[in-house]
């Protein structure tokens, strides 16, 4: 019996509004484009990654953004609010934004730091302007900001810390620490985890259990407790750098977990799930089976977690240095920063010194959408 | 029942063990610690006298710091299991005496945060599934993902920072002035429940997000089993039909995340108190860690990590409980 | 319209439609059934063409985003009364009293169609007090009578199990025991043995038929096995992407079928009187995507009796053949009346 049909008429889909995409596209659309369609959707997603992308490049060329050096005291401008950026003064409407002086003194009665704003002149903003000299990634000699008044005086968006220095600057500074760390924690647990969930899933039996014991007792270990005994382990006379490497090191030794059991998953499935049979009986080699079956459906699911991931090491790295156990002074990290804001008082007299906190909480937040949206793109069943 | 809890138990001593062996590398681990610099400033104030030289030996003997580390270990359990935890070099106390009532304050707080996420999550949790989608769901999600993103010290600050700003006064500290060192009564227990609040809530809140998505999926997951279609086409109604069926079921891993809910809130109440200064055990711990008082450091991690553990049983106990399916596995 | 006095349930011009993002299914296209009093009515069908949706449509349980776009259902209640059930609102009152006293549904997989968490006597006694006011001890002793009508054995001590503990087909009469605990009007049968083995296939049959005769229950059985429909069935309805294509007695349908796809359908069972070597006959095509409109009738791109430029352009009428076999088949008449799309 022939299996044609009595075509004489073409078929109508109804399509409602929304769902423009053609069939046949769906149908060939690769798995990584389908992907990118759905997160597209997801509105939150999109734009947090967009957020995130711009962290990255302040992160990387924090010697551009920052109109100062980190370092830089300020004597005159100890613990001074952030500036106001004007536009109006009483000549009227400026294209160009600008900024008043002020003149810090000291409050007999309360014992505080007071700051007078001081109209006389105003101090334009200019972009791209030559101010303090630095090193490209300690390679490239180069002076060039993106924005700064000519006269390299006072432009603190942020206001200042307690010695004077330029909270913005030091933020993105700080940023280049605190963001590069979620980047290079999370590998180092990718790593850790792929290997332990590879070999316990590979081996099965006493090794597998073993394996599975450990990361049961890993997660079950409260991280803040493990992760302060095991940072004052690192001797504190270690340079900045070996520090920093210490701490991605502890903070990935308790988030191996959950790439593991993924790992571990899908090693298994290689002895049983029903495509990989289908692929071998196929003809498929062993490495095809893995290279084109089993890594495509894994890595989507390995994406997701590892940006879920990244929000865990950044918070782990500010939690340690805000109690003053992870990274120190002269190190700046966003937690590093939060240290002066450790009472109530000061916190009080420079609510500015919690903007690191803030940036924080916007980094995560971003991470968690980006990462949401990920899970939902990757998972073939939801809506 | 009783096979599953003794099972349970069975799993729980390797894991103890493993808990111990951490905790003790931990004390371990500091290049040079608190035993050596007490026993330098014996020798600094006292000179190398025959006393100083007696006692630096009966602390090598108590510690058996000559001996190799795994004799180490077995003579730090034996004295662990019979409740001696060492001494605390800071305080000069036995670590003993210095933890149990610190301990019990985290106990405290743990225990009521967790209700607390409980409680906030799990109305909101079936909400969101049963109106999912909808701007309700929606704004709750939202809310989720924020109070997930913000660390728990950051909370803690900007609370601070606001009760400051508005009522004009520190809501530090878990009793006020006049109870702090005053034995135990009706009066000083009322106290701290107002101080309670503040870090109930605050760690609380990181829990509560997850919870709430945990609750919402399994519950629409499991509204539209086909268990749900037969209990409606039978003509059970609203309120009673959603609690009888698919609450009861997705309630199991409601449940289940107290497993991993628990050292989140633990380590959660750790770094807390120590922004809101509590005598917790958190407070304790980062002092006897920067001072390299490893006895007391070793001693709190592996207690909090216990407490870990045996919260996970229990909820295992309770989650069995109330599943069928699992007692006759 | 009005309904008959032999008739239990009137189904007309039922108009279903699934509003997905993926577009419009019109699952029901113009649905016309009857059910006559104490008859069993088998609905039969290959799976996709609406034969659920029907049964949600007369229980008012059509999942979102299904809705109810016209058409009519009439049902006579155990109290007398006819109630147009597609006046209802969803979760009126009024539905949920006949889902709990009149009408009553098993379904396919009694695993997960049962509670995972609570033991069957639960389930069967909560259908029980659903129905009438009645203490619990009562309600469990007729619980375990019916679990006794429908044969589990001891059911005293059965009636305390959990779902999880029964073999498939104790699962199955369990989930009849509670359908009939509350001595419905009209019982629905949605696939309730696809989910079986063959012996306990058998099993169930004998059961429903045992227990249509001793309650003169209506009974509608929608399967798309023809031979469960020839054991149990008086009457037969055929589906074919949401529209009753043919209805007669089942004599007939089996010996006449008129309609090119019933008669498919027949063709295609295998028998053993069938010579040996001869190919085995098979509906061309493939039942097409539910997303797909179809101008004309709606079966012509698979039909082996295809006229072109007829049944691709007009709807077919309802045709009577003898009294009580209908078909929707241009090949019988109605090509003049016949409208051109839907």
């Amino acid at each position: 019996m022939m299996n044609r049909e009595n075509t004489t008429r073409e078929e109508e889909f109804i399509h409602p509004a929304r769902f423009k995409r053609e069939e046949e596209e769906l149908y060939l659309a690769s798995q990584w484009q389908l992907m990118w369609w759905k997160f597209k959707e997801h509105k939150a997603a999109m734009a947090s990654a967009i957020v995130i992308i711009l962290l990255y490049i302040i992160a990387i060329f924090a010697e551009f953004f920052a109109p100062f050096d980190p370092m830089r005291r300020a004597p005159k401008y100890i613990q001074a609010p952030p500036q106001k950026i004007h536009f109006i003064d009483k000549e009227g409407f400026h294209l160009r934004p600008f900024v008043y002086d002020m003149k810090g003194t000291i409050d007999r009665d309360t014992m505080t730091r007071v700051y007078e704003i001081d109209k006389s002149y105003r101090y334009r903003v200019y972009f791209f302007v030559r101010g303090d000299e630095y090193k490209l990634w300690n390679l490239f000699k180069c002076d060039l900001h993106l924005f700064g008044t000519k006269q390299g005086t006072a432009l603190y968006l942020f206001g200042t810390d307690g010695l004077g220095r330029d909270m913005l600057s030091r933020i993105i500074y700080g940023a280049r620490i605190s963001l590069s760390i979620g980047l290079v924690g999370v590998f180092l647990s990718l790593i850790l985890g792929l290997i332990l969930g590879g070999i316990a899933g590979y081996f099965g039996g006493v090794v597998d259990s073993a394996i599975q014991r450990l990361s049961e007792v890993v997660r079950s270990f409260p991280t803040i407790p493990l992760w302060l005994g095991l940072s004052a382990a690192l001797p504190p006379d270690w340079p900045p750098l070996r520090i920093y490497f210490g701490i991605t090191v502890i903070l990935s030794l308790s988030g191996w977990t959950g790439l593991a059991r993924q790992a571990r998953g899908k090693i298994l499935s290689l002895k049983t799930e029903d495509f990989v049979l289908a692929a071998r009986f196929s003809g498929a080699s062993t490495a095809r089976v893995i290279g084109a079956h089993l890594i495509p459906s894994f890595m989507s699911h390995i994406i997701a977690t590892l940006t879920l991931a990244i929000p865990y090491m950044i918070l782990g790295e500010t939690a340690l240095s805000f109690l003053g156990i992870g990274l120190r002074d002269p190190v700046v990290s966003w937690g590093v920063l939060l240290q002066r804001a450790q009472n109530i008082h000061t916190i009080a007299n420079n609510p500015w010194l919690l903007l690191p906190g803030v940036c924080v909480i916007v980094t995560i937040l971003c991470f968690n959408f980006v990462g949401d949206g990920l899970r939902d793109a990757a998972d073939p069943y939801s809506r | 029942m009783l096979k599953y809890i003794a099972r349970r138990l069975l799993i729980m001593i390797p894991i103890f063990f493993i808990i111990s062996l951490v905790s003790f590398t931990i004390i371990l681990l500091p290049p040079g610690d608190a035993i050596d610099r007490y026993m330098d400033n014996l020798i600094f104030e006292h000179g190398l006298t025959e006393e100083v030289k007696a006692q630096i030996s009966a602390l090598k003997e108590l510690y058996a710091m000559d001996e190799p580390v795994w004799v180490q270990y077995f003579k730090w359990m034996g004295k662990v299991l019979k409740g001696d935890f060492g001494y605390s070099f800071q305080w000069e106390r036995p670590v003993a005496e210095i933890i149990w009532e610190r301990l019990a304050l985290t106990l405290i707080i743990t225990i009521s945060s967790l209700l607390f996420s409980w409680v906030i999550a799990f109305p909101v949790g079936i909400y969101s599934a049963i109106k999912h989608n909808s701007m309700g769901d929606y704004f709750f999600t939202l809310l989720g993902f924020i109070g997930l993103s913000i660390p728990n010290f950051m909370l803690a600050l900007l609370i601070m920072y606001g009760v400051f700003v508005w009522f004009g006064e520190s809501l530090v500290g878990l009793f006020s002035s006049e109870y702090i060192n005053v034995p135990w009564s009706w009066a000083k227990f009322v106290d701290m429940l107002k101080h309670l609040w503040l870090p109930m809530v605050i760690v609380g809140t990181a829990g509560t997000a997850g919870l709430i998505r945990v609750l919402r999926n399994n519950l629409l997951d499991e509204l539209q089993k086909p268990y749900v279609i037969t209990a409606r086409a039978k003509g059970l109604t609203g309120i009673k039909l959603l609690l009888k069926y698919p609450l009861r079921v997705a309630i199991n891993p409601f449940l289940s995340t107290v497993g991993w809910i628990l050292p989140q809130l633990i380590s959660g109440a750790t770094i807390t108190s120590v922004v809101l200064n509590l005598p917790t055990s958190g407070a304790v711990l980062l002092n006897a860690l920067l001072f390299q008082d490893m006895y007391l450091a070793g001693a709190i991690i592996m207690l909090l990590a216990t407490m870990t553990l045996i919260g996970t049983l229990l909820s295992d106990i309770l989650l069995a409980a109330i599943d069928p399916r699992i007692k006759y596995e | 319209m009005e309904l008959d006095n032999d008739l239990l349930l009137k189904m007309k011009d039922l108009h279903v439609h699934f509003m997905t993002r993926e577009g419009v299914v019109q699952a029901l296209n113009g649905v016309n059934l009857e059910i006559v009093n104490g008859e069993a009515l088998g609905l039969v069908g290959e799976s996709g063409c609406g034969k659920s949706v029907t049964a949600q449509a007369i229980l008012r349980i059509i999942p979102r985003p299904g809705k109810i776009l016209r058409g009519r259902i009439l049902f006579r209640r155990k109290n007398g009364t006819v109630a147009e059930l597609t006046q209802m609102e969803d979760h009126s009152s009024q539905i949920i009293d006949i889902r709990r006293k009149d009408i009553s549904i098993i379904f396919q997989e009694p695993m997960t169609a049962l509670s995972p968490v609570h033991t069957i006597g639960n389930q069967i006694i909560e259908a029980i007090c659903l129905e009438r006011e009645i203490t619990r001890k009562e309600a469990r002793e007729r619980a375990i009578a019916m679990l006794d009508l429908v044969g589990v054995p001891n059911p005293k001590f059965r009636i305390d199990s959990y779902t999880f503990e029964l073999s498939g087909g104790m699962r199955q009469r369990a989930m009849i025991a509670m359908a009939l605990s509350s001595h419905p009007n009209l019982l629905i049968a949605d696939e309730p043995t696809t989910a079986v083995d063959v012996t306990i296939q058998a099993q169930i049959l004998e059961l429903i038929q045992k227990l249509r005769q001793e309650l003169r229950m209506s009974t509608l059985i929608i399967t798309h096995n023809l031979g469960m429909v020839a054991e149990l069935a008086d009457r037969v309805a055929v589906m074919y992407l949401g529209r009753i294509v043919e209805k007669a007695s089942t004599a007939d349908i089996f010996h006449d079928p008129r309609h090119p796809y019933t008669q498919g359908l027949i063709n295609s069972i295998p028998k053993l009187s069938n010579p040996r070597g001869e190919k085995l006959w098979a509906i061309k095509g493939m039942v097409p995507s539910p997303y797909t409109k179809i101008y004309g009738c709606v079966f012509h791109r698979r039909c082996h009796k295809f006229m072109p430029g007829i049944c691709d352009k007009i709807v077919p009428q309802t045709i009577e053949i003898v009294s009580g076999h209908v078909v929707d088949c241009l090949l019988y008449g109605g090509v003049n009346e016949g409208r051109n799309y839907d």
